[in-house]
């Protein structure tokens, strides 16, 4: 009985029993993830070769997409050009070939507007950056469609200059104001402005200046953020119309072979922005379809439309990662995308007639005027292989994934050994002295110029040649800043205090380098690609363990060789041959020479178009290349108790003989240590 | 014969009711440069009636018309539509009642109560619909005006006055077809030149609608104008010394209209001067023998100076912009009042917003500002002052983009939506008359899913928060526990619920969170009150 009594209450008790879900199998490490660590030490090579078959495969033409138009309303073949104005084109023409030298481009351009009964104004601006002072004059006009309300517009960009192209192509653009202002089916204004980029070999960077300059104020930037920009000085826009909807550069750098005419289009923007692919894909079918003309991009002709030279397929696309890394500015529609507007250069043939090139011109501005809505239906991020195929982020982001996954895995690797985590907080010093070098540096650059004195006067205590308080003879910028960041001060910090926690350095290391690569891919993957090709066997060899003390000295030298500044001037110096130059004005055959010109075409585009590479290079660039002297200094275990402690028997399967903390037995605590 | 003895018989009948209609056409002519022509049609249409002995008939005037007038209890309406853009300094002074691009209503309603007047509003937008063909259901509409908007609504203010403006509103022949239906003569007279393909395809049109009822005791007065205006250019795409009628709407007048009291050609000279030709007096006039007229191309040489004015923006961020309005004066001192309304989309920073003269500087400003009560509701900003001669002034609106809820963007909504043109009315010694800025296109922020990595990002995460439950739960396992006290999970359990209850009702009542936060603080200024 007390047996049935004992049962029924046990039988009740369970009743009473709720049901719970628990986890199976506790927090066990995923074993897939073990076996991944097992590969860490040929990582870097299996990556390599990994990034490198995949992007064979998907930069080769015959498996990337082909380019189509997304918005129906860009459908080019819906337009009959009309421009029948050559005539006129060929009078402009004859009226600025006959200008005097006492009469400028702008007033001619200004009256020719007058006579047309169209809108003109000039605009005048002056760059307030003392190391590359300059200064010019736009003329910008209007063709208001009637039966708009000027809530929209485009743009069409010409540079002024009196060179022979530049004269044809301003008249030719004049004629088509002239034909363009009788249409009535506008339904966006069209500002053309003529933009002054001087006449020396920089006026594509002055002339894109002087557009950003226009820009500024047409966009109202300053009334927007309540303060005056400290770049630039510029007046006011006299009349506007509507909100820009695209933007296109037009020059005659195209060309003729054989009577087959050849139209450039340039495409990339700054900080790796590029046009959307509609703008493009529109331009080349307009240029195919309708003029029988190639199509080149960067310089280079579809493979196989090129009769006259047998290249590589992947010439095109190597050209368009290395333009997209290192050429800012490309042309003078690269700062379009800094304004919100996209845009591209179109170099049309220098052999096209007047009539050719004002249907052009018509083709394309109609092709904008149908646009819908904003230009988003397209793709704004992608790897051109010609002028009929492209690769999508969504396919060439695997490459640098697998380019990136050493780092990770390394990552990951130390994660699972150490046991307490400390945040070294030189690593944050470092990432202040960048950036301290960044702020001054471009502060010098604004203000003071190319050459700086120190002074005891006023603050800052940096001023010009000459002034109050000087006590120290002028100094380069320029060579003040490469000493500076050339110099590796990690060894010296190290050295003389070492870091606790090497694995935490290792991890920061690690982690920060990939999350940057990763985070520049996104908007610059042509920069992201190459930086990582270079970057990436740096950071893994140089946070290796080591227990060889020459080995340790041995990579902290080569490290030391390895500025980035150094890495930069080396791929200028020898890349040219085939990409073609990366920095114009340097001398080929002198490495300081090259190093000087890449900081000033950095700092100087940082100051002038807010291009991030000076701030890259300061800001991450520099602090990691020190704190990796943290990792590939130490050699042999860490002191116990203050680094990394094998949480599992990972160590032994990875079977790494170089690590040696088992074998030296120099503070290591591993688990086989403590089972001892 | 008969129709005349017929029309004449209705009147000796109407009269007996004390009922009076008159009907006028006026077509107006005149080149405002030697390949533009400026054409202005004006059909007015006038009713006195007894209320009480009215006999519901209507010979001119429209009765749908005055049904409205009657229903909906309202003094004046305005309706104006236009396409294109008003040249000023080309053109000179623009029709009034003047037109922004897009729709505008502007109506005053005899309502006891401001509830009232908005309900009216409401439902005569939607008769509007039905009346002249449009879609303006979700036009912007303000409550009462202080300042004056437009010239023929003056400071009257014992009515309520209620104004909403449409940018993105195309007007099209449909509409046209809509106002012709209003009028006495719908085949005969001038209205035959309202030929639809020829004013359309012009560069500008615009075409409005004017009704207005005044009563003393039971005796009621109701007028309409139907007007039309429209520039066009080179309409005879050939070069002569004249423009007929023909040229210009590929119509010739083969008819008069009978009912009518006048019917009147206008043309305008090189100097001014009016050439006018009477319809009704012309005799001949028949299908077989149709009248000409001959407008000379010429340039006016004593172009009307106006007060100028146009909207731009600034920004290109999705996050915030800033909206600018230029005015310049005439020759002349002039008291404007501008008004702009902002709609729902884009919120204010009010104390960024300024205005800039040159010469005097900043004169002494009156302004007022109406915020929006409900959460569609636009803001107006209203703004009285004195300009001196020639002087330019610039009214900087700086404001932030909202995201909105996903039902509140139009299908096209990469297109932007519009903030409506400002309106300017000038009072000068000698003559009032408003004129409105341009419209501005507003890029709003627009959660892009044509982008194949926004797409990546979205389903990667959609399919994270999906999975990763049943991932789990699918493989954990029960486990039997005793049930011990369960009410701190209760508790728990009980707020989620009130929580998720709150959502939803806040979802279904369109509660956003500013007026929840504007609840808490009233309840909380209450209890303040309290002790």
């Amino acid at each position: 009985m007390e047996n049935l009594l004992k049962f029924t209450n046990k039988k009740l008790k369970l009743l009473e029993m709720a049901l719970e879900i628990s986890k199976d199998g506790g927090t066990t490490r995923p074993k897939i993830l073990d076996k991944i660590l097992k590969f860490r030490k040929v990582a870097l090579i299996i990556a390599y070769i990994g990034a490198y078959l995949s992007a064979q495969w998907l930069f080769d033409p015959v498996n990337m997409e082909v380019t189509r138009i997304s918005e129906h309303s860009l459908m080019p073949g819906l337009v009959t050009p009309k421009f029948d104005k050559s005539g006129i084109a060929i009078q402009l023409y004859r009226r600025f070939s006959d200008l005097p030298k006492s009469k400028s481009q702008q007033e001619l351009i200004h009256t020719i507007f007058s006579d047309l009964g169209l809108e003109c104004f000039t605009h005048k601006w002056r760059s307030k950056v003392a190391g590359n002072p300059m200064n010019g004059e736009n003329v910008y006009g209007f063709i208001r469609g009637p039966r708009n309300d000027g809530a929209e517009a485009q743009m069409i960009v010409v540079q002024l200059g009196r060179s022979e192209k530049s004269r044809r192509m301003m008249s030719r653009m004049l004629a088509f104001v002239d034909y363009a202002k009788d249409q009535v089916y506008w339904a966006r204004d069209i500002v053309i402005v003529f933009v002054d980029g001087g006449e020396k070999n920089d006026s594509i960077e002055k002339a894109a200046f002087a557009l950003d300059a226009f820009l500024l104020k047409y966009q109202k930037i300053e009334a927007l953020n309540s303060k005056k920009s400290i770049t630039v000085e510029a007046d006011e826009i006299q009349a506007q119309t509507g909100a820009l909807i695209g933007g296109v550069v037009y020059d005659l750098s195209g060309m003729a072979v054989k009577g087959q005419h050849i139209v450039n289009i340039q495409t990339n923007g700054l900080n790796g922005q590029q046009v959307n692919l509609d703008v493009f894909n529109g331009i080349t079918k307009i240029a195919d379809s309708k003029h029988h003309s190639r199509v080149a991009i960067f310089g280079t002709l579809h493979r196989h439309s090129n009769p006259y030279m047998e290249y590589s397929p992947f010439i095109v696309p190597m050209r368009a990662l290395y333009t997209q890394a290192f050429i800012s500015i490309e042309g003078i529609h690269s700062v379009l995308g800094k304004y919100g507007v996209q845009g591209l250069t179109v170099g049309l043939s220098h052999d096209y007639s007047e009539k050719q090139t004002g249907q052009f011109i018509e083709e394309v501005s109609r092709m904008l005027n149908n646009v819908l809505e904003r230009l988003h239906q397209s793709y704004f991020m992608y790897v051109l292989a010609d002028d009929l195929h492209f690769s999508s982020i969504a396919m060439y982001i695997i490459p640098l994934t697998i380019l990136v996954s050493p780092l990770v895995i390394s990552a990951y690797f130390e994660w699972t050994k150490i046991q307490e985590f400390q945040f070294p907080v030189v690593h944050l010093a470092f990432h202040v002295l960048g950036f301290f070098y960044y702020i001054a540096t471009t502060y010098v650059f604004q203000t003071i110029g190319t050459t700086f004195v120190l002074q005891w006067m006023q603050w800052p205590f940096v001023g010009i040649d000459g002034c109050d308080g000087q006590f120290t003879p002028s100094w380069s910028l320029i060579n003040s800043f490469l000493i500076f960041f050339m110099i590796p001060l990690g060894p010296y910090v190290f050295l003389k205090e070492p870091v606790r926690c090497v694995p935490s350095m290792r991890i920061v290391c690690l982690l920060e380098t990939s999350l940057v690569l990763y985070g520049i891919c996104l908007t610059n993957f042509g920069l992201a690609i190459l930086c990582t090709a270079f970057v990436v066997p740096i950071v893994f060899l140089m946070t290796y363990e080591s227990s060889d003390r020459t080995r340790s000295i041995f990579r902290s030298s080569v490290l030391a060789i390895l500025n980035p500044i150094s890495v930069l001037a080396f791929v200028a110096i020898n890349i040219p041959g085939m990409f073609g130059q990366l920095f114009p004005t340097i001398s080929q055959d002198s490495w300081l020479a090259a190093a000087q010109s890449i900081a000033l075409t950095a700092i100087r585009e940082d100051v002038e178009f807010k291009v991030n590479h000076f701030f890259l290079l300061c800001c991450f660039g520099y602090p990691i290349w020190n704190m990796l002297f943290a990792c590939s200094m130490r050699y042999g275990p860490e002191p116990q108790g203050s680094l990394g402690i094998f949480g599992n028997g990972s160590d032994d399967d990875d079977g790494d003989d170089d690590d040696g903390p088992q074998k030296t037995n120099r503070g290591h605590s591993t688990k086989k240590n403590k089972r001892e | 014969m008969r129709i005349l003895t017929s029309y004449l018989l209705l009147s000796i009948l109407s009269s007996c009711h004390g009922l009076s209609e008159n009907f006028d056409e006026k077509l107006t002519l005149s080149p405002v440069s030697k390949n533009e022509l400026r054409v202005d049609f004006r059909f007015n249409s006038e009713r006195e009636f007894n209320r009480k002995t009215e006999s519901g008939d209507y010979l001119t005037f429209p009765r749908i018309i005055q049904e409205l007038l009657s229903r909906y209890s309202v003094r004046k309406l305005t309706v104006t539509m236009a396409h294109g853009r008003w040249n000023l300094i080309g053109w000179g002074l623009p029709p009034q009642p003047s037109s922004p691009t897009g729709a505008q209503v502007f109506a005053e309603f005899e309502a006891d109560q401001q509830e009232d007047a908005d309900e009216r509003m409401k439902f005569l937008v939607e008769a509007l619909n039905g009346v002249l063909c449009t879609s303006i259901s979700h036009i912007n509409v303000i409550t009462s005006p202080e300042f004056i908007v437009l010239k023929n609504h003056g400071g009257e203010t014992s009515v309520h006055k209620r104004y909403g403006v449409l940018s993105g509103e195309t007007t099209c022949t449909e509409n046209l077809t809509r106002l012709r239906k209003l009028l006495a003569c719908k085949e005969n007279g001038i209205s035959t030149l309202l030929h639809p393909s020829k004013l359309y395809n012009s560069v500008y049109h615009s075409s409005h609608l004017v009704v207005e009822q005044q009563c003393d005791k039971d005796q009621c007065n109701s007028k309409m104008e139907v007007g039309v205006s429209v520039v066009m250019r080179n309409p005879s795409q050939k070069t002569q010394r004249h423009w007929s009628l023909a040229d210009v709407f590929e119509r010739k007048l083969g008819s008069q209209c009978k009912v009518a009291r006048s019917s009147k050609i206008h043309v305008i000279g090189t100097t001014g001067e009016i050439t006018t030709t009477d319809v009704k007096n012309l005799t001949t006039i028949n299908g077989e023998e149709p009248f000409e007229l001959y407008i000379p191309i010429t340039d006016i040489s004593m172009k009307q100076s106006v007060v100028k004015a146009w909207s731009s923006q600034g920004g290109f961020e999705q996050k915030h912009g800033v909206l600018t309005v230029h005015i310049t004066n005439d020759e002349s001192a002039s008291e404007i009042h501008v008004s702009q309304i902002i709609p729902y989309y884009v919120h204010l920073r009010y104390s960024k917003i300024n205005w800039k003269c040159d010469k005097n500087g900043v004169p002494r400003i009156e302004k007022i500002f109406k915020n929006s009560k409900s959460l569609e509701a636009p803001t107006l900003l209203q703004y009285k002052m004195k300009l001196s001669a020639g002087q330019t002034c610039e009214l900087t609106i700086p404001f932030d983009k909202q995201l909105l809820r996903l039902e509140q963007y139009p299908p096209d909504a990469n297109h932007g939506m519009h903030i409506p043109a400002a309106s300017v009315y000038i009072q000068k010694s000698t003559s009032t008359y408003t004129i409105h800025s341009n419209a501005i296109l507003v890029l709003l922020p627009v959660p892009d899913f044509s982008m194949p990595f926004n797409v990546i990002c979205f389903v990667a995460t959609a399919f994270a928060l999906v999975f990763g439950p049943i991932q789990l739960y699918s493989t954990l396992w029960l486990a039997p526990v005793v049930k011990k006290s369960q009410w701190g999970r209760k508790i728990h359990r009980a707020i989620l619920l009130a929580i998720i209850a709150f959502c939803l009702y806040a979802h279904m009542m369109d509660i956003n969170l500013n007026e929840i936060r504007r609840g808490i603080e009233t309840y909380f200024e209450k209890l303040n009150e309290l002790k």
